[in-house]
């Protein structure tokens, strides 16, 4: 079957060894948060994941060119603003009173809608003009992500754990990571502002 | 030192190495459109030729394009070779389209190196609409040949 390969594609788009943009705002994006705090990562996942499908899809079915340097510029300053965010309250995670994330779900939807245009571009000039194969070859591909995501979670909150097993309080785990998220993707940006 | 570690390591750029095929397959003709990365078709005719740069935008490139997809694809259907018909090609930047046919319908065996020499990673999915309901396949640098009944 070659349909269920748009999921392998998917996957290694997020866990792509050459590109770090996307798996670095993930990692930036629940590092602040424990495994337990599942209703809070899950959330700013969830509605990142909806950003980016919904975005994919529109421009997918509105078959607009993007130009590409633009997109990639967003992707980066998505990537900057969410490590940088981290970084600037030193790890914590940042709620409303109520504990729930409020506005973060919207940036973080916001941000799922430049990454989705971003999967697009890259996906878009290839797809199938069958509209069965389309669609199914953009759920396969979707659902792949989603798997990378969750893959990257998983290794943040193994991360995390190790770290807390040599000392580190969960603030400075999230903080490293987030400073470390910050100075890549301001390496990105200045290769991208380069080139 | 970090940052030409950074430089070498890190990167936005997603390489999807991927071609498309579509085929369509009627009773005394199968339609054939694929759809490759210009890039990456410029960049493999380039390293067949030695390292000349290939324009595909240009009339010189598409007809390069026309013989590195001839030397390529292979199309059989039992043990006679097919004659692979180029009917058009149209740029976009970002990717290629070139449609051609064979003549007849199915059994097709498909030998597919299309990018192979290029990317160890290409994969070419095809998406085949035919009397009988869909078929899809993959061809691979490993296993680049694909049956079709």
């Amino acid at each position: 079957m070659s349909v269920p390969i748009f999921a392998e594609l998917g996957f290694f788009h997020i866990l792509d060894a050459q590109a770090w943009d996307h798996l670095l705002f993930v990692a930036a994006l629940i590092a602040p948060f424990a495994p337990r705090d599942f209703k809070h990562w899950l959330g700013a996942l969830t509605a990142f994941t909806l950003g980016h499908t919904l975005a994919m899809a529109a421009q997918i079915a509105m078959s607009v060119t993007l130009n590409e340097r633009l997109v990639e510029g967003a992707v980066l300053a998505t990537l900057i603003f969410t490590a940088a965010r981290v970084v600037w309250f030193k790890g914590a995670p940042k709620m409303n009173r109520r504990g729930w994330l409020g506005p973060e779900l919207v940036v973080a939807a916001a941000f799922g809608i430049i990454h989705g245009l971003a999967f697009a571009k890259d996906l878009g000039p290839l797809l199938p003009s069958d509209t069965g194969a389309l669609w199914a070859a953009w759920g396969w591909f979707a659902g792949g992500i989603e798997l990378g995501q969750l893959s990257v979670v998983a290794a943040v909150f193994v991360l995390r754990w190790m770290a807390s097993a040599r000392g580190f309080t969960p603030k400075d785990f999230a903080l490293a990571l987030g400073a470390l998220t910050l100075g890549i993707s301001l390496h990105l940006a200045s290769q991208w502002y380069l080139v | 030192m970090l940052w030409l570690l950074l430089t070498l390591f890190c990167a936005a750029d997603h390489p999807m190495h991927l071609a498309a095929h579509e085929l369509t397959v009627g009773a005394k003709r199968t339609e054939w459109v694929v759809r490759l990365f210009t890039d990456d078709l410029e960049d493999a005719i380039s390293a067949s030729l030695g390292g000349t740069k290939v324009r595909l935008e240009r009339t010189e490139g598409r007809s390069q394009a026309e013989v590195y997809v001839r030397s390529k694809l292979a199309v059989h259907r039992g043990r006679k070779a097919l004659d692979l018909h180029i009917d058009g090609i149209t740029y976009k930047p970002d990717a290629v389209e070139i449609q051609m046919h064979v003549e007849g319908g199915l059994p097709l065996a498909i030998t597919d190196r299309l990018l192979h020499d290029r990317f160890e990673d290409q994969r070419n999915v095809y998406f085949v609409r035919s009397p009988k309901g869909r078929i899809d396949a993959v061809s691979t640098k490993e296993n680049p040949r694909i049956e079709l009944k």
